[in-house]
């Protein structure tokens, strides 16, 4: 071949790259629709696999872990359904637990663990509804919605959709229950038994919007200094329900910790009793 | 006043609707006793939006349990890092009491004191949010909501943008000329500046130069 330094060779080795790069590029196309094609007939048997195999999956424990090990060297979220695409209700749709139901259960136990840092594991039964509908809403809060009752749109989750998970989640030894405390449902997502004046604070919290001052907590209960004493701390240092509020107590402020030789100093708000509104 | 705002909007406190002050939130301290008003997030007059969490009065007593008050750590940072921003707030003094904005709600009568602020400023260092300056002690803190080398990569974009690279500035130009004061670094101050310079420097783009007699220090962008 002539060698080409004139102006045609230019052209001519413009040319060839942009040939390869056609070709490469549909090379990688054609890949990317093998791979694609592949993929769905993998999660089509995988499907029919876990169809054949439902009773082994739902009754024998190792199974089931051998199944989801599976999935997840695979890079299969078996969480994940693909009802939007298909129709069907994912793998664990197959297994008898809608994937309505699933995911509210992931999504209630994420609310109630993340939260946990600042309520101590209680927190309102309402307030679980709305950040999991925030959660599922993709962060915007419905609130203003769901306020008016009964007007409710469909497909918000409801007390007893909670309820029912809370259910599922019962085999696994969680250790979620519900309180009812002043006529309000709380959930109780630590395994921590409340004793029985801690439960009289919260009671007496869930009427003050969270407060808990020592003078009232008296007035209300006829409790000796020593046994309020104990009944804070245990709120805050225990369970972590409670914060303490130092600045309600006149003194001055200088150790700041809010508590001082194992005595709580000013108020102790009940977070869970406390309510927040978020725009 | 503690803290540098540099478009001074004076010494106003944080709200214009001067609601009268009652001890507590809820109403507790009236005779009804369940008034049950939620805390609701509120708008400063600077268009600030201040969480719910921010009138919940414990919030300003760092909480003795351990578990809650790395909980409430992170949401004081994150707090003040997103009010410095919005404020343009580049230095806290945390040893006045009197730090105001973030720190002290009025409302409430509740205010961050001088010993929590400092904690939670270490907790900030520790993390890359704020730095002592001078280093060292914990009275005066720099609050990096953008870090020294973001900063340092704006000003090397508005350099290049502007065809100012090889020429020399003094950083009083940076900062304070007539071409700057549209730019996020306007008003900058000096111990970030350097410290976003510096950072240039370490990656090649920048030479410091010493300052001679009236003319301050320079830098030359490469």
């Amino acid at each position: 071949m002539r060698k080409g330094p004139g102006l045609s060779a230019l052209s001519r080795q413009s040319i060839y790259t942009s040939s390869y790069s056609t070709l490469s590029s549909s090379i990688s196309t054609s890949q990317i629709t093998s791979l694609q094609s592949s993929l769905e007939s993998f999660r089509e048997l995988l499907i029919e696999f876990s169809m054949k195999h439902k009773k082994d999956i739902k009754d024998d424990p190792a199974f089931r872990h051998q199944f989801q090990k599976m999935c997840s060297s695979l890079g299969i979220d078996p969480l994940v359904g693909s009802s939007r695409s298909s129709g069907s209700g994912g793998v664990w749709g197959m297994l008898g637990i809608s994937e309505f139901e699933y995911e509210l259960c992931v999504q209630l136990v994420d609310v109630c663990v993340s939260s946990r840092g600042q309520n101590g594991g209680l927190i309102r039964l309402d307030e679980v509804i709305r950040r999991v509908e925030r959660l599922r809403s993709g962060g915007k809060d419905r609130s203003s919605i769901t306020d008016v009752k009964g007007k409710t749109n469909e497909g918000d989750v409801t007390e007893q959709d909670i309820l029912r998970c809370l259910k599922i989640l019962e085999p696994l030894k969680s250790g979620y229950t519900v309180h009812t405390i002043q006529s309000t449902k709380y959930i109780r997502s630590v395994p921590s038994e409340l004793n029985m004046d801690q439960s009289i604070l919260l009671s007496i919290a869930a009427t003050t919007g969270g407060r808990l001052n020592k003078r009232e907590v008296r007035g209300q209960t006829g409790w000796g200094e020593d046994r309020i004493n104990v009944g804070l701390r245990d709120c805050v240092m225990e369970h972590g329900l409670g914060w303490v509020d130092d600045q309600s107590f006149a003194f001055d402020h200088l150790s700041g910790s809010g508590v001082v030789e194992n005595q709580i100093r000013g108020d102790v708000w009940i977070i869970a009793a406390t309510n927040f509104e978020v725009v | 006043m503690s803290i540098n705002q540099p478009s001074s909007s004076s010494s106003s406190t944080p709200f214009g609707q001067g609601q009268h002050s009652s001890v507590t939130l809820n109403g507790t301290s009236s005779s009804s006793g369940a008034v049950n008003t939620p805390l609701t997030p509120i708008t400063s007059e600077s268009g600030f939006e201040y969480p719910a969490i921010w009138s919940f009065p414990p919030f300003f007593t760092l909480q003795p349990n351990p578990s809650t008050l790395s909980h409430q750590l992170e949401l004081w940072r994150a707090l003040i890092l997103r009010w410095a921003r919005h404020e343009r707030v580049f230095k806290v003094n945390t040893d006045s009491g009197e730090a105001g904005g973030v720190f002290e709600n009025k409302r409430i009568k509740r205010k961050l004191l001088p010993q929590s602020l400092k904690r939670v400023f270490q907790e900030m260092a520790k993390n890359g949010e704020a730095a002592p300056d001078p280093p060292k002690q914990d009275n005066k803190y720099l609050i990096y909501w953008k870090k020294p080398d973001e900063w340092g990569d704006l000003i090397y974009t508005w350099v290049t943008d502007n065809g100012l690279n090889s020429s020399i500035m003094t950083f009083y130009e940076i900062t304070d000329g007539d071409l700057s004061h549209t730019t996020e670094f306007y008003e900058l101050p000096p111990p970030i500046l350097r410290k976003a310079l510096e950072s240039l420097v370490k990656r090649g783009k920048a030479q410091l130069l010493e300052g001679k007699g009236e003319v301050g220090e320079g830098v030359r962008f490469l």
